[in-house]
């Protein structure tokens, strides 16, 4: 019996451990510096000095979905859309 | 002492069964039949817009079906709520600024505004400036619901 609660305290505890690793995987674009950006597929310094003019604009960002506005960064939103974060 | 709180009970069962009775018949007459949220840029500020289209449900023509927009947190709680009409009644809504001062009455814009016919589809865009939106806690969805037509 002892041993079961030790597997399954085990196993929740790899799972809180990795929910976590993976949420702070997910660049937040609001924080993230131009070498950040660079980390992204496909991201060019023209795109990365793009997403950083925007918040300087416009004031952070709320939604993901805005990086659609941005022209340079807008051909590859769909590749980059699940790799970053708002906050 | 009795009676009196019995009475308040009832005054506020009656309240209750009115306005769940406005809402049903507003959606009865109307409905909202497609919709769409997205972020634009106008003139170099940054808007969120919901638009779609509404449609008059009724057999009557009807003035206007105006439309409440609540953008909503991951808790689904509303973080910002505003509301607008179709566009044939866009004139019914509150202009700000620049002209605010100059606005014609309530009744005199109603009259200016063209009715929809019975069954007749409309669009409607209803737009917040980010400015307005509040940063924290940031919105994840919006709601949008007809809270009356005329």
């Amino acid at each position: 019996m002892k041993r079961w609660i030790w597997i399954v305290a085990t196993l929740f505890c790899v799972g809180s451990l990795s929910g976590g690793v993976f949420a702070a995987d997910k660049l937040n674009i609001n924080t993230a510096s131009e070498q950040d950006l660079m980390k992204l597929p496909e991201m060019t310094e023209a795109r990365a000095k793009g997403i950083i003019g925007y918040r300087k604009s416009n004031g952070e960002f709320i939604q993901v979905d805005e990086l659609e506005l941005i022209p340079q960064v807008k051909p590859i939103y769909g590749k980059i859309k699940d790799l970053v974060t708002v906050e | 002492m009795k009676v009196r709180n019995t009475a308040c009970l009832l005054g506020l069962v009656l309240c209750l069964a009115v306005s769940a009775v406005g809402v049903a018949s507003a959606e009865e007459e109307a409905a909202i039949v497609e919709q769409h949220g997205q972020w634009e840029i106008s003139y170099g500020a940054v808007y969120y817009r919901v638009f779609g289209y509404v449609q008059n449900k009724s057999a009557k023509p009807v003035r206007y079906i105006k439309l409440q927009l609540d953008l909503v947190d991951g808790a689904g709680k509303s973080v910002y709520s505003t509301v607008g009409y179709n566009q044939k009644a866009e004139a019914l809504g509150v202009v700000e600024g620049e002209g605010a001062s100059n606005q014609s009455s309530p009744e005199e814009k109603l009259k200016k505004v063209e009715p929809l016919k019975a069954g007749e589809k409309d669009l409607f865009r209803i737009g917040i400036s980010k400015d307005d939106i509040p940063k924290n806690p940031k919105f994840k969805s919006y709601t949008l619901k007809i809270v009356e037509v005329k």
